[in-house]
């Protein structure tokens, strides 16, 4: 069926061409059959015709026959008689005629035979007749009754077997009709069939191919995309059956493309270290990483299809959900208020840090909600570790700038000791030639030599720098030692014993021992100013207020030292206030000031301008975590290029 | 102890820098029977001002000084008045600074607390040396002569 006298068909040439085909056999069996069945139909026709034909001329003969016999007897006439005769001679002729047609039947034969005995019986009465006119010149009563009833006999035999035929005729071609009909029935039939059997066959080879498309289109559609166009032919249906192969050849790259990408998804999600969780718009987990699984302490099982509220611990789904939808507008992901909580499965709350979104749909609708927890646990270690840290890394600062200061006191209170002892055993050795000189005095044995001697005793102790120097020695060891003691008390209030609870304290103390132990660290750069205002007791952590403070009077001191001209002094400022609800301390330095550039960096971890060995870039980052965190103050600076910066504390009261 | 030179009308003199009024004060009562003449400067811009005033034998100065500090003022001394015998004396000092001061060619480095016994020992034996090499000087000068 690929070609056709040389020339390929496509289908749409094949149907035409087939269905030309069937046409062309429908009209030429409908032709031949109407010509045969005309044919049959005129015989029929014709043979009727002419039994009708005798049958009216019997008819006919019969009538005349008997009016001729009867006109005879009226008029007397012979030739007439012999006539009527002759003619019932004639009808038997007839009769015998239609005895021998061969579609006469039984019914009408017995009627012909009858009609023979009539016509017998007629010849019979009306020769009697006759005879009885010729013989009498008149006819008499029981002849004429007799030929009467004998012609009538004969004539309704006649008509009789007229009708007969004449409805039989009338029968025959209704029967022919009917055959006819049957006959065009049976043809039609015959066509259907032939046409049902060439459709089937054309329908067949034709839809075979489709049926190979619809069978893979069903493999396709269960998952089967292994379809391979054969190819035999070049019609539609093989381009079709080829561009269901490519369909399928590229549904099958698209899903091996597709399927790839989803285990890298699914690879990327499993190892992602921050808690996924993933829910539907109830409020049901659907999707769980690994990482949530360990951080709260279930099985994956567990998590997916239970809502997501029973591992919330502060806030609920309901309220996550209207944060994402009113971040979903700007694009953003929300941070959910502070500290957000999870359960863990043995009831332990989990600091983290959670991050929301909606999760969407291609066509960009919203399909649940994604969660994405960090646990701060770790985090809030560290950060506690970091504080120790930096708190060991100021107190080793401090403590080489304290023992600096205990040894330079120490220093002087001992030369103060020293000079004392050497003074006194001094004095003493003249007391002693006093003594003398008084028990020589007593004796009267004082002569002007004792005199001499004691001069020369003075000048040797060096009496009037003695007597000059020493009470000045004495104050300067108890304001050494007071200065030591001081050093070591502001030391205690600095480093403040780490406590659970907050405590009230005098923050003003606080910053004053802070600054004294500190002192070393500006005191060579900066000359220090405090102006401490009234302020009521605040509930704080004093230990690490403290090494905040502590932090912002070293960076002020070494911004200080960076600035000011090599042998000039710069200007720490210290000053503490109320303000509203919150005490404040500020602390203001006069040196360089912070770059715009790094401002927005300075609180970070180990982010420093400082060289190895003057700072680790912790002091600020510690100082908020501190302020901010710990005490819920605020930590913020201003920063003035080239005049100086103030960084200022807020504590909130009560 | 030197008697002899007691009397000698030009006695050493010894430079006492330290930003501690007390300090200084301790050095001078701990000095008050020495051979030597004892003055102070609170600041390493003083002493630099004394140096240009009067000779000086040796200087003893703190490291931890506003503005210069110990080792950088002892630097300049070295350049400028090379005969000077340097002495640090510190009460907490960086690893840079005692460094650099040695490197310099100090004559000793030391630490706060020191004992006055210590400390009139040291600066007796620098004056010691200090007056063996100006004699070896003029010997050699004189030969040379």
């Amino acid at each position: 069926m690929r070609r056709v006298f040389g020339v390929r068909l496509k289908l749409r040439g094949k149907l035409v061409l087939t269905f030309l085909a069937v046409g062309l056999v429908l009209t030429s069996i409908n032709v031949w059959s109407t010509r045969w069945l005309q044919q049959r139909g005129e015989i029929v026709v014709a043979q009727h015709n002419e039994t009708d034909r005798i049958a009216d001329r019997l008819a006919a003969m019969a009538t005349t026959t008997a009016e001729q016999g009867f006109g005879y007897v009226l008029s007397g006439k012979r030739a007439e008689k012999e006539a009527c005769l002759a003619k019932l001679e004639k009808f038997d002729v007839v009769r015998r005629q239609l005895l021998a047609q061969s579609d006469i039947r039984d019914e009408e034969y017995a009627v012909l035979l009858g009609l023979g005995q009539s016509l017998q019986r007629a010849q019979v009465d009306a020769r009697h007749m006759f005879e009885v006119y010729e013989l009498h010149g008149h006819v008499d009563g029981p002849s004429f009754e007799a030929y009467e009833a004998a012609m009538d006999g004969l004539s309704d035999g006649v008509y009789q077997l007229s009708d007969d035929i004449r409805l039989r005729s009338t029968a025959d071609n209704e029967a022919a009709r009917k055959r006819e009909g049957h006959a065009l029935l049976a043809i039609a039939l015959a066509a259907a069939v032939l046409g049902v059997a060439l459709g089937t066959g054309i329908g067949i080879r034709v839809t075979r191919p489709l049926f190979r498309l619809r069978d893979a289109a069903i493999r396709v559609g269960e998952g089967d995309f292994n379809f391979t166009s054969e190819g035999r032919s070049d019609d539609e249906l093989d381009e079709l059956a080829q561009a269901f192969a490519e369909m399928a050849a590229s549904i099958r790259r698209l899903l091996a493309v597709e399927a790839d990408q989803k285990s890298r998804l699914a690879n990327i999600f499993a190892s992602l270290g921050e808690t996924v969780l993933v829910c539907s718009p109830d409020g049901r987990i659907t999707a769980a990483n690994g990482a949530a699984c360990m951080t709260l302490g279930y099985r994956e099982d567990e998590l997916v299809g239970n809502p997501l509220d029973t591992i919330l611990g502060t806030a609920r789904f309901a309220a996550l959900l209207t944060r994402a939808e009113r971040g979903a507008s700007d694009g953003t992901s929300m941070n959910p208020g502070q500290d957000p909580q999870l359960l863990h499965k043995d009831g332990k709350q989990i600091a983290v840090s959670l991050s929301i979104s909606l999760l969407r749909t291609a066509a960009g609708e919203a399909a649940g909600l994604i969660c994405v927890a960090r646990d701060l646990s770790e985090h809030r270690r560290l950060e506690a570790e970091l504080r120790q840290a930096q708190k060991l890394e100021a107190i080793g600062r401090l403590a080489s700038g304290i023992a600096h200061e205990i040894n330079t006191t120490t220093q002087f209170v001992s030369d103060c000791i020293y000079f004392v002892r050497d003074a006194t055993r001094d004095l003493l050795s003249l007391i002693e030639k006093y003594q003398a000189a008084q028990a020589g005095f007593s004796s009267g044995e004082l002569t002007p030599d004792t005199l001499a001697l004691l001069n020369a005793a003075e000048q040797e102790a060096d009496l009037p720098y003695l007597v000059a120097r020493l009470p000045m020695a004495i104050e300067r060891a108890l304001a050494g030692l007071s200065r030591i003691t001081a050093i070591v008390r502001s030391m205690k209030v600095f480093a403040h014993p780490d406590q659970r609870q907050m405590e009230p304290v005098d923050l003003n103390q606080a910053v004053q021992s802070t600054l004294t132990v500190a002192s070393n660290e500006y005191k060579y750069v900066a000359e220090l100013e405090t102006e401490f205002g009234e302020l009521p007791q605040v509930t704080c952590h004093a230990g690490e207020i403290n090494q905040a403070v502590l932090n912002l009077v070293i960076n002020a001191a070494h911004a200080i030292a960076d600035h000011a001209k090599h042998g000039e002094k710069g200007l720490i400022r210290v000053r503490t206030r109320r303000d509203g609800d919150s005490a404040v301390i500020a602390i203001s330095d006069t040196g360089g000031g912070i770059p715009d550039s790094i401002q927005d960096r300075v609180f970070d971890p180990f982010f420093t301008t400082k060289e190895v060995g003057r700072g680790t870039g912790q002091g600020l980052s510690v100082a908020r975590s501190v302020i901010v965190e710990k005490h819920r103050g605020q930590l913020s600076f201003e920063s003035q290029r080239g005049q100086g910066t103030t960084f200022e504390i807020r504590l909130p009261l009560g | 102890m030197a008697q002899t030179s007691m009397s000698a009308p030009a006695r050493p003199v010894v430079l006492f820098v330290d930003d501690e009024r007390n300090i200084l004060e301790g050095f001078r009562d701990a000095f008050r029977r020495e051979p030597c003449e004892v003055i102070t400067a609170l600041s390493a811009a003083d002493a630099l001002k004394l140096l240009e005033t009067r000779h000086i034998d040796v200087v003893v100065s703190d490291e931890c000084m506003p503005k210069l500090s110990g080792s950088e003022f002892l630097a300049i001394v070295h350049e400028r008045y090379p005969g000077v015998i340097r002495i640090m004396l510190t009460g907490e000092a960086s690893l840079s600074a005692a460094t650099r001061a040695i490197n310099d060619g100090l004559y000793r480095f030391l630490s706060k607390p020191i004992e006055p016994d210590e400390l009139r020992r040291v600066v007796h034996d620098a004056l010691r040396i200090k007056s063996a090499t100006e004699a070896s000087v003029r010997a050699r000068l004189a030969q040379g002569i």
